[in-house]
C-alpha cells in the first residue's frame, strides 16, 4: 500500500496510504505501528496522529453498519481510512456506513464539537466521560471529542446517502505539523 | 495481602505495567494503555485498591502513562475517584509524571484533577 510519487506537486496533499476493509484489532495495530515508524523523528506529531488514528479506527470498527467476520466469532466493522499530508498538515480521513438516525446524531454532535473552543471542549469531554458506560457502547463515547481536542482543527464531516436507510459518513481530520521537515522523508 | 503485578505488553494491544505493593503502599501504573477488555482491566486495579483501603495504611500512587485511549481514560478516572477517597481518609500522595513537551498529556492530568478534586503533583521529566 505504501508508494512514492515524486510527480505530485509540493503543495498538493500526498497520499501515504489508504485502507478499505474490516477494522480488526490487528489491522488497527499494524496501522498504528506504521505511524510510529513513519513519524519516528517527530515525536510530537507521532503521538497526536497515533492517538487520533486509534480513536477514528475504533469508532469505525465498533459502529460501522457494514461488517465482516474475520475469524470465528470475531466480527469487525468495515471502514475506509486515508492518510495524506502536505507541507503544513497531516490529513486523516476515516469513513464508514451508518444508519440514517446515527447520521443525524453524528451531524449534530460534530456541529456542537466544532462550535466549542479548546477550553469548552475540555469541559465537554469531562462531562461526557463522567457519564456511565452505555451498555451498548464498547468505547467511552468521547472519541470524537478527543480527536477534535488533539487535532486543534474543526472536524470536516460529510454524509453521502446510500439507498434509503444508510449514509456513508466520512470525517477528515487536519493536524498541524509540529515539525516542518517530515515531507522529505517519503 | 498480595501485591498486584502486571507485566507491560506491547503487541496488538498495549498493556501498561502495574506494580501495586501492599507492604510499602507504593503503587505505579506506567506505559501505554490500549486494551482489549478495558473495563475488566481497571476493575482488577480498583478492587485491589479497595482491599488495600481497608488496611488503613498510607498510600503513594504514581501515574506514568505516556498514552491511553479514551476508553482507558474512564478507567483512570475511576481510580482517581477512589484515590480521592483515600485522601479524604487515611491519606494518599498522588503524582502524575509526564514528558515535559507533551502538553496534551499535562492537560489530561489537569482535567482529571478538575473532575475529582484530587490533590495530585504534576511532575515533568
Amino acid at each position: 500500500m505504501l508508494f512514492e510519487d515524486t510527480s505530485i506537486a509540493y503543495n498538493q496533499p500526498q497520499e501515504v496510504f489508504s485502507y478499505n476493509g474490516p477494522m480488526s484489532h490487528t489491522i488497527i495495530s499494524e496501522l498504528g505501528d506504521f505511524i510510529k515508524v513513519w513519524l519516528s523523528d517527530d515525536e510530537k506529531s507521532s503521538k497526536k496522529v497515533f492517538a487520533i488514528l486509534i480513536e477514528l479506527l475504533q469508532n469505525a470498527s465498533y459502529y460501522s453498519k457494514s461488517s465482516i467476520t474475520v475469524h470465528e466469532n470475531q466480527e469487525h466493522g468495515v471502514g475506509r481510512f486515508i492518510l495524506s499530508h502536505d507541507q503544513d498538515f497531516f490529513y486523516m480521513e476515516c469513513g464508514n456506513l451508518v444508519s440514517t438516525s446515527t447520521a443525524s446524531k453524528l451531524d449534530q454532535a460534530i456541529e456542537h464539537i466544532n462550535s466549542l473552543d479548546h477550553q469548552a471542549l475540555r469541559k465537554y469531554k469531562r462531562e461526557q466521560r463522567d457519564k456511565p458506560r452505555e451498555e451498548e457502547s464498547k468505547g467511552a463515547g468521547i472519541g470524537l471529542i478527543q480527536v477534535a481536542l488533539l487535532s486543534s482543527n474543526p472536524l470536516q464531516a460529510s454524509f453521502t446517502p446510500k439507498g434509503n436507510e444508510y449514509f456513508f459518513y466520512s470525517n477528515t481530520i487536519r493536524i498541524n505539523k509540529q515539525k516542518a521537515n517530515t515531507l522529505e522523508k517519503i | 495481602m498480595d501485591n498486584l503485578i502486571i507485566e507491560e505488553e506491547r503487541d496488538v494491544f498495549f498493556i501498561p505495567s502495574v506494580k501495586f505493593d501492599a507492604s510499602t503502599g507504593v503503587c505505579e501504573i506506567a506505559g501505554e494503555s490500549y486494551l482489549e477488555d478495558t473495563v475488566n482491566f481497571y476493575k482488577k486495579l480498583l478492587s485491589w485498591l479497595k482491599e488495600y483501603k481497608d488496611l488503613k495504611k498510607p498510600l503513594t500512587f504514581n501515574f506514568k502513562l505516556t498514552y491511553f485511549n479514551t476508553s482507558s481514560s474512564k478507567g483512570i478516572l475511576d481510580i482517581m475517584k477512589l484515590l480521592k477517597e483515600f485522601q479524604n481518609g487515611t491519606g494518599a500522595t498522588v503524582s502524575w509524571h509526564y514528558p515535559e513537551d507533551d502538553e496534551d498529556n499535562l492537560e489530561e492530568a489537569e482535567d482529571f484533577i478538575a473532575d475529582t478534586g484530587l490533590k495530585m503533583n504534576l511532575i515533568s521529566y
